[in-house]
């Protein structure tokens, strides 16, 4: 019997001490975690992992591109990825429309370790029932590596 | 009768929820919906929208050049610009290319509404944080945009190549994202140097980041060119 390798969760998140307090959170729960502050360096983080990300936490206002241009590109070349928004912005219309059509992908700041696990987990327990048993499991999932920035 | 707007943006679950938001409002209606600039031009030529709720970061043609090319042939065309980018460039570059509002993506829907409503009946809006940013910008006397923005002597379809040059694409690259052949795009290129006044790929670069043509990534890195 295979035994199923962690989830992979990459952190795109430009407030460095709540980056790492999420990877931090996520690793202790057991998922592997990366981070970054750019919306650009995520992008090249998932096109080298391809296939090894399962979720994104985007946080929607980054430096330079937005985490919202982020997740639309994500959403249209790696659809397998899920993606997670964060964001202290309340009210926005952005957080509003995402809220709308899928209430678990939006998590508003500021959030709890427990708010966040909860919410990883049903994304991530939502991701895993679309994928066949074996890509779940080690034998079709590609190595992965690193932390926060 | 309700205002008809086209949805731009090529993020679908914005669309959709943008949609939801206007269903429930009884002065608006959806008259469509676009997820690229080049789409946008060619539905605002197809149907009778009254207005156009525009992002700005769009694949190939952007915002702003669909804003010129959709006001170019439908000059009645009243354009709102919704983006998540509150950089003084863009606002105005938006603002040149004849958007009449500016809203950010961070704004309440309310206002966003609000926006609509107010270019619909012939008026023009920008968000509380977009005009401080222009407040800002005629405080230090910054007003002499005309003087320096040598990209305004481009054509639409010129802008567009240099941007794209400019977020590191290359000519063949260029060429499939606008549908040009690949000679037409080198000729693009020469011909802009030569009206910019430049003589290498660098230099080029500079002046489309100066212009606000690409974002500029406040932490050292280019933004949007890596897709």
């Amino acid at each position: 019997m295979t035994q199923a390798l962690p989830r992979t969760v990459l952190v795109v998140e430009d407030q460095s001490s709540l980056r790492h307090l999420i990877c931090h959170t996520l690793q202790r729960k057991g998922y592997r975690a990366m981070g970054t502050g750019r919306a650009a360096r995520a992008w090249e983080i998932v096109k080298t992992q391809r296939g090894a990300i399962d979720l994104a936490i985007v946080d929607m206002v980054l430096p330079g591109m937005s985490g919202l241009d982020l997740a639309a590109w994500l959403a249209r070349d790696f659809p397998a990825v899920s993606i997670l928004y964060i964001s202290g912005h309340v009210n926005s219309l952005a957080m509003q429309c995402i809220a709308q059509r899928s209430p678990n992908c939006v998590l508003l700041k500021p959030f709890t370790p427990s708010k966040l696990l909860a919410r990883v987990d049903v994304m991530l327990g939502e991701s895993a029932k679309k994928l066949p048993e074996n890509a779940r499991n080690s034998g079709e999932r590609r190595s992965r590596s690193g932390t926060g920035d | 009768m309700p205002f008809r707007v086209l949805l731009v943006d090529d993020h679908k679950v914005l669309r959709d929820g943008l949609k939801a938001i206007f269903l429930r409002d009884s002065e608006f209606e959806v008259a469509g919906e676009a997820e690229s600039g080049a789409d946008a031009v060619h539905i605002c030529k197809q149907t009778d929208a009254d207005l156009v709720l525009m992002d700005i970061s769009l694949p190939g043609m952007n915002g702003i050049e669909a804003t010129v090319e959709i006001l170019r042939q439908c000059p009645r065309m009243k354009i709102v610009i919704l983006s998540m980018h509150n950089d003084e460039n863009l606002v105005m570059s938006a603002i040149r290319a004849g958007a009449r509002g500016f809203v950010l993506k961070r704004a309440s829907s309310a206002e966003v509404l609000e926006a609509m409503r107010i270019v619909a009946r012939g008026g023009t809006y920008l968000g509380s944080n977009i005009s401080d940013l222009l407040l800002a910008r005629l405080q230090r006397g910054d007003t002499s945009i005309e003087d320096r923005n040598p990209t305004e002597l481009l054509s639409p379809r010129e802008t567009q190549v240099l941007r794209l040059i400019a977020e590191g694409k290359g000519s063949k690259e260029v060429a499939v994202l606008l549908g040009l052949e690949h000679n037409t795009v080198r000729s693009y290129r020469k011909t802009m140097m030569k009206k910019l006044g430049v003589n290498n790929l660098a230099s080029l670069i500079q002046v489309a980041m100066a212009a606000g043509l690409i974002y500029t990534d406040k932490q050292g890195g280019a933004g949007p060119d890596l897709p």
